[in-house]
Parts: C-alpha cells; structure tokens; sequence
C-alpha cells in the first residue's frame, strides 16, 4: 500500500513537470514591407485578449514617442504610454525592408483567443492601424498574412 | 529498500518540479495603465519633444529618422541595415515576454 502511494506521489510529480517545462518558447515574427516610396514606417506589434482587450505591446518599430499617436489602435490601447515599450523598441522600417523579430513568448498566448495586431505610420502618409490582425493559434503558425498599404505580408513561427 | 527508492525518486522528482513551476508566468492581464513605468523610449533629446503635431508642421518632416536625413531614411529604419538594438531595459513585465530575456531585431 506505502508503495502504491509512493509510485501515485511520483507519477503526479512528473505530470507536474511536463506543462512547466513547455511554459514560453522562441516565437518569430517577420514582417516585409511593400516598396512604398516613403519615409521607414513606424510599426507597433500588440495583442489583445479573446475579450479584445489589450494585453500588451511585442515590439515597436520607432523610437521617437511623439510619433506614437499616429500608431492609432496602440495608441488609444495604451494611452500612448511609451513605458509600455520600453525595453522592446528599435529602429522604424525603411519601405522595402524586412524586419525579424525573435521573442521568448509564453505558451499561454496561443490558442487562447490572443490576436496579434500591427499598426503602421509612415511620415506624411496615411496611418494604418490594425494594418495586420492575426489570430495567434498554431494553426496559423507559419501562415502568410497580407497587409492593406504599407506591409507586404507577415508571418510568425514557432 | 525498495521503498527508500522510491522515496528518493519522489523526492527527486519533487525537486525538479520545484524550479520548473516557478518559471510559470501567468497572464497579466490589467489594463495599460496598470503598470507604473514610466520611462521614456525616446531620449534622443530634440528641443521640438513637445512640440504640437497640428497640420503639416515641421516636426512631421522629422519623422523616424532624424532632422535633415531626407532619402536617406530608406537605409533600413533609421541607421544601418541592421535593427537599432533594444535599450538596455528589459522587456516589460507584461507576462507575454518571459522576463529577462532579450528580443533579437534584424532589418533586411
């Protein structure tokens, strides 16, 4: 019987184990932008919950925070609070380029009701938020998503 | 001592779940305005910072990259060809990005 018990704790410890060992990993998002003729554009990568709710900022594209507004859908999600970036922002995107993104993400962001949004602003052009929206579930892990006006297509992989 | 096996297996096993379960993080969902941070990403020190964007004002033209840079904006984002390295700063504590790892940026 003491045996039985012990055998039950281990098995239980080890089950235990499993989903903590698979709790974030590597998540790349790679974005190309369409040969638009203007200044980089700024780009802000957020998600937002099943509720729609944002949940927090991946990265931004573009460090000048008065720019920040023309991000409209990060904008009005974040009240413009550069904090919320802080630590995940580079360089704006030249029209053209492609930007990589490699982020440890944790596992709970997919399959979730997670969508991904990518807002973009080029200088004396139009602001096109949401210019992306992808829903982050494994199925669309590798898929290849086509943007409205400044972003060729994306995908993110895991 | 089959039982001391077993007690030393379970033990061990405890021992491993221990650290792993504290790398769990779960979703911190409250709104933005929930963090404290404060700190500010653009420290590039331009005396035009709070400038109104109103129209077709100056500031607009300096966009991205910089007063003066013209066309030449289009050298991958506003340096090299290469992505600026993020601040020194860690990501924040949003529970999407596992803290104190470093986001890798390359611009093609």
């Amino acid at each position: 019987m003491t045996i039985r018990s012990f055998l039950a704790a281990l098995a239980v410890t080890t089950a235990l184990s499993f989903p903590a060992l698979a709790h974030a990993g590597q998540v790349k998002l790679s974005t190309n932008l369409r040969d638009y003729g203007g200044n980089p554009a700024f780009l802000a990568y957020y998600v937002t919950d099943a509720s729609g709710k944002y949940a927090g900022s991946l990265w931004m594209a573009g460090g000048r925070t008065r720019y920040y507004r023309h991000l409209s859908g990060w904008y009005q999600a974040t009240g413009g609070n550069a904090g919320e970036v802080n630590g995940v922002t580079g360089a704006s995107v030249g029209s053209g380029r492609s930007l990589d993104i490699s982020l440890d993400l944790t596992d709970a962001l997919f399959d979730a009701g997670y969508q991904l949004h990518i807002d973009a602003a080029v200088e004396d052009m139009r602001e096109s938020p949401d210019e992306i929206v992808i829903p982050l579930t494994s199925a669309n892990a590798g898929k290849t998503v086509q943007g409205r006006r400044y972003i060729a297509d994306f995908t993110f992989s895991r | 001592m089959i039982l001391r096996r077993l007690m030393l297996l379970a033990a061990a096993g405890a021992g491993l779940s221990a650290p792993l379960l504290a790398h769990a993080m779960p979703l911190h969902l409250s709104s933005p305005s929930g963090t404290a941070q404060i700190l500010l990403v653009d420290d590039d020190g331009d005396e035009d910072e709070y400038q109104s964007e109103g129209g077709d004002d100056d500031s607009n033209r300096k966009a991205n990259c910089g007063e003066g840079e013209g066309e030449d904006d289009d050298e991958g984002g506003c340096a090299t060809g290469q992505g600026a390295a993020p601040q020194n700063a860690n990501p924040p504590a949003n529970g999407l990005i596992t803290p104190g790892s470093k986001p890798q940026v390359q611009i093609n």
